[in-house]
């Protein structure tokens, strides 16, 4: 058995909140696959691991595991069953920019073609690692999609395992570290292992206690000589947040504006490892787990889904009517983002559809109550920063902070005056990043320039220089030639 | 027993609504006290504030109901009612009233843009302009006006006999002439009400149980009235060391303004300091500075001045007082460049 | 007497004493914290886009840089819009001015393109770039580097077959802004409800 160790969070969350956590609603014992759908979607830009470019065309035949997209990262998509691929165009897409995008529509005819990987076979090192992790598209499964070959440095010491789950009404982590957790942990030691890691940290709040019954039971079965050390978290919004968690159970604070493996971190979702564990078998990512949730739902559930499996099939299979909802919430009533067009298709970081009526009450002035700040996880005064967005001055909100901002919205939660304060952050985030983007362009410009201008200064010396030398040889030529002309007179 | 909030009140009008209900123990703790007059206070200036606001928003053309459902020209209307002198004529109710709203409030853009406590402005511009009607009006505790005197005082003819200046005004100018032990004698200190003396004293405990509430439901945090209260008493204990010409730490806490500005004028979230450090150096700056103007100033009714002061105080103290933001080494200081 | 002289003598060292420390003093000051350049020269370029497209008369943004500091006018700078033109105001403490260009040339990003089946590869544009953005060699097909180029365009004008074109500034394909949260906050999500109220 592996060793293991289970202790409670010595440390407190500052700020956060407790929200009702809605969790029993979806929470179910077993986790069903639902039936194939009739068409899968999969955006070409917009499936995780940047852009991408397609890699079928339409009337192509493809398998479930066969290539279809290639992203800018490297990162590879698979046909998530085997089919058709009927067309390449403009569809909407589940992201929060509710846009329209270039996507691959595929008809899945019901076989189980298969085109997988070659099986890894241990020892491997971790660049092999990294390799299948590219060919198998494993990306962040909490909802990131941050690519997660490229948190995989070399001189890692600890790997956490992200079991938090704090965002209400999701259940979907909780249910996969029940029914999959022998992949979890298998992906967490193959993946230490080979970075040689020598602590596996699994952060996990204390409303999972079947869970972490599941883990435990697990690691007794495992023949791993990784160290386990399970941290217990109270149930506190955002104990899940990857900076927060680091420091819930390393106490280090990740400095601003890097991530966490800079500080020797290692944060994965337990899906990404489970997928990191089937793919080291030759299975790239095809399916992930769900969850189907709110009150607007007949049966709300866990289940596990083909990627590309359209919005509308899932309410279906939740014993609902689409046409009953207009929008529905992806990834929880926090950090989520509504869709409305339901043919958009579920991606690798589609966690959660939430179905609910909620009413929010009409925004009001702030009245800098500081409510806000007193819930902020990272310190931030979201008054002071709102009031310089809507004023419209980007600067003064980045010199409060606002790069620092997790998007976590526990604001939002708090707010007397129901201001969108995270909706804000959001978009002063976006506009911050394209500021510093163009600032980064333009010292690059003005380096090149000054660059050019002291090259041509240069060129222009060298030709004055060789310009004057030319004029005393000829000089020189002239003045022998006249001597030699006296000498012979 | 009732569970305590994890988070301060969800909704504006929850907010104003927790304060108003808070000052209700002071409310009546003021009308046995002082009579019939505090009610007539209240039932002039809410009614005005409210019309004001309506007013103002109608002529800044914004939704009228949504403003007026949230109390907050409610709330401003009670605090400057329950500031102004007991025997207050309805002139000056009316125009306190107004003059907050107008001038303390929408003239900046209406609910959460006024940079000064829209009460002490209504309250420092009717001192400035009224000083004598502002001073020479408050009811003595010790003969409770009925209601025919409390009537014909808010029609604006005063009652010598029940009227005079605060503890604080006498202390100031009556009690500096005499030694402490002959001003001990002084009736107002020797006639106890149910063992406390002066019912200033109770109606100061009746705020305090009011602000206690506000602190335990989360609406406001105990750094303003503590900041306020201690450094009030610190300071005064300070320069106490003469008995005879100093006024005692006791009454400073209790005669004036002291307690209810603490819970119920300090906390105005929208022109105080925003950040729980920034809230205490707020409050400690309004302490030393209403001692200064109680002790050498020109009008005994230092809180309003001080407020004021300090209101303007904030940005500088919002800008030095943010807390470490998770992640770096040290606060961010100042406004930032431009804005 | 003597005494006097003593006070004065005393004084006299104890001034000058004082002034050789000082003087010491300013000159590590001025050795530890110098700065290279112009230092006012250098925070107005700072705020300049970089474009170096000449629009305002100067053969760059630093040289337009100098001209400011030397007292022209802060409004000849049409890439960086009117923000650049109150930033530079606020920089120098002197009162904004309005941008002074053409309705049209205001806040267009926009990049070269070389339309390359019509390229001779004269190197004219090569030689017109300020950021040597564009790359080729003589007789060859040149190209833009659309990351490098700051749309100056400055090498429209010197290509004899007229094959670069002026186009807007490309973005990625993932690109997206979210919508400003005062449009869409009728119907926007991430509200929890508290258990009061």
């Amino acid at each position: 058995m592996a060793d293991y160790q289970i202790r409670r969070c010595e440390r407190q969350l500052e700020g956060g909140i407790y929200p009702e956590t809605h969790k029993a609603l979806s929470t179910t014992d077993s986790c069903v696959f639902v039936d194939d759908p009739k068409r899968l979607v999969f955006p070409i830009h917009f499936s995780g691991g940047g852009p991408g470019e397609a890699l079928v065309a339409v009337g192509d035949t493809v398998f479930q595991g066969t290539p279809i997209i290639k992203c800018q990262s490297g990162i590879t998509h698979v046909a998530s069953r085997s089919g058709k691929v009927i067309e390449i165009t403009d569809h909407a897409i589940t992201h929060p920019s509710a846009t329209k995008s270039a996507s691959i529509i595929i008809e899945p005819n019901g076989l189980k073609d298969q085109d997988y990987l070659d099986p890894l076979v241990w020892p491997f090192d971790a660049d092999t690692l990294r390799n299948r992790a590219i060919e198998a598209g494993i990306l962040g499964l909490g909802g990131a999609g941050f690519p997660s070959f490229k948190k995989w440095s070399d001189g890692t010491q600890t790997l956490i395992i992200n079991g938090a789950e704090c965002e209400p009404y999701l259940t979907a982590d909780d249910t996969l570290m029940r029914v999959d957790t022998h992949s979890m942990i298998r992906g967490a030691c193959m993946l230490s292992q080979s970075l040689d890691i020598k602590t596996i940290i699994i952060g996990i709040e204390d409303n999972k206690p079947e869970a972490l019954e599941a883990i435990e039971s697990a690691l007794k079965e495992s023949r791993s000589d990784c160290f386990f050390d399970i941290v217990l978290l109270d149930t506190k919004y955002p104990s899940g947040s990857e900076r927060h968690l680091v420091w819930l159970t390393l106490g280090i604070e990740v400095p601003t504006g890097s991530r966490a493996i800079e500080s020797g971190v290692i944060v994965h979702n337990p899906g990404t490892l489970a997928a990191l564990s089937r793919a080291i078998d030759g299975k790239p990512i095809t399916d992930r787990i769900v969850t189907l949730t709110g009150e607007a739902l007949t049966a709300p559930q866990n289940v596990i889904v083909p990627i590309g499996t359209p919005i509308s099939h899932l309410i279906e299979a939740a014993d609902t009517n689409p046409d009953s909802l207009a929008s529905i919430a992806i990834g929880g009533p926090m950090m989520g983002y509504p869709v409305t067009d339901f043919t958009a298709g579920i991606t690798k970081t589609t966690n959660c559809l939430l179905a609910r009526e909620i009413e929010v009450p009409p925004e009001s002035p702030c009245i800098r109550c500081g409510a806000c700040a007193t819930v902020c996880p990272v310190r931030l005064q979201p008054q002071q920063m709102v009031f310089a967005l809507k004023g419209g001055s980007l600067d003064r909100a980045v010199h409060e902070g606002l790069i620092d901002c997790i998007e976590c919205a526990a604001c939002n939660a708090v707010c007397p005056s129901h201001i969108p304060l995270a909706e804000w952050f959001r978009l002063g985030r976006f506009e911050a990043r394209d500021k510093a983007n163009d600032q980064h362009l333009a010292a690059e410009a003005r380096e090149r320039f000054e660059a050019r201008n002291l090259r041509l200064e240069r060129i222009a010396l060298e030709k004055e220089a060789k310009r004057a030398a030319r004029q005393a040889k000829t000089a020189d030529a002239l003045e022998k030639a006249r001597k030699a002309r006296k000498e012979s007179a | 027993m009732i569970k305590r909030p994890d988070y301060p009140p969800a909704d504006t009008q929850i907010v104003m609504r927790s304060v108003l209900i808070a000052l209700i123990p002071g409310i009546i703790a003021m009308t046995l006290f002082f009579g019939i007059g505090v009610l007539l206070n209240l039932a002039t200036a809410i009614p005005a504030a409210l019309a004001a606001e309506a007013v103002c928003l109608g002529l800044r053309r914004r939704s009228i109901s949504p403003r007026l459902n949230d109390l907050s020209a409610v709330l401003t209307g009670a605090l400057i009612a329950l500031s102004l002198p007991q025997a207050a004529p309805w002139w000056l109710i009316i125009l306190a009233s107004t003059s907050s709203i107008v001038l303390g409030k929408h003239l900046y853009g209406g609910l959460g843009q006024n940079p000064v406590n829209p009460a002490m402005l209504g309250y420092a511009l009717m001192l400035i302009s009224a000083p004598i009607t502002m001073t020479t009006l408050w009811v003595d505790p010790l003969v409770t006006p009925d209601l025919a005197t409390a009537w014909l005082a808010y029609l604006g003819q005063s009652n010598d006999a029940v009227t005079g200046a605060t503890m604080l005004d006498l202390y100031r100018t009556e009690f500096r002439v005499l030694t402490a032990a002959e001003a001990s004698q002084n009736p107002l200190f020797t006639q106890a009400h149910l063992g406390l003396i002066y019912g200033y004293e109770w109606v100061a405990l009746a705020y305090l149980v009011g602000g206690l509430w506000l602190i335990y439901q989360r609406v406001i945090t105990w750094h303003t009235p503590v900041g306020l209260l201690v450094t009030l008493a610190v300071v005064c204990a300070f320069f106490n060391f003469d008995p005879d010409t100093a006024t005692p730490v006791w009454i400073h806490l209790t005669a004036g303004a002291g307690i209810f500005a603490a819970f119920f004028i300090l906390t105005d979230p929208v022109s105080g300091a925003t950040s729980p450090k920034g809230r205490l150096w707020f409050a400690i700056g309004v302490g030393i500075l209403t001692y200064l103007i109680r002790t050498y100033g020109l009008y005994p009714d230092a809180i309003a001045f001080a407020v004021l002061l300090m209101n303007f105080a904030v940005p500088m103290i919002d800008h030095y007082t943010r807390p470490r933001i998770m992640g770096r080494s040290s606060s961010i200081r100042g406004s930032g460049g431009q804005s | 007497m003597t005494d006097a002289l003593w006070t004065i003598g005393a004084g006299v060292a104890g001034l000058s004493m004082i002034g050789f420390l000082g003087g010491i003093l300013l000159h590590y000051a001025s050795k530890v914290f110098s700065v290279d350049g112009n230092p006012l020269v250098n925070s107005i370029d700072a705020l300049l886009p970089q474009t170096q497209c000449g629009q305002c008369g100067h053969p760059g943004c630093k040289p337009y840089a100098k001209a400011i500091a030397d007292g022209e006018p802060i409004n000849r700078c049409p890439p960086g819009g009117q923000e650049t033109v109150d930033r530079l105001a606020s920089l120098l403490g002197v009162d904004t001015l309005p941008l002074d260009a053409d309705d049209e040339t205001i806040e267009q990003d926009l990049v070269a393109i070389i339309i390359e089946k019509d390229c001779i590869g004269c190197t004219k544009c090569i030689q017109a770039c300020p950021v040597d953005a564009i790359v080729g060699a003589a007789k060859l097909m040149h190209t833009v580097i659309v990351d490098e180029c700051t749309g100056c365009d400055l090498c429209v004008e010197p290509c004899p077959v007229d094959c670069i074109d002026m186009i807007p500034r490309p973005k990625s394909p993932d690109y997206w802004m979210p919508v400003r949260p005062d449009i869409i906050s009728s119907d926007r999500f991430g509200q929890i409800g508290m258990q009061h109220g």
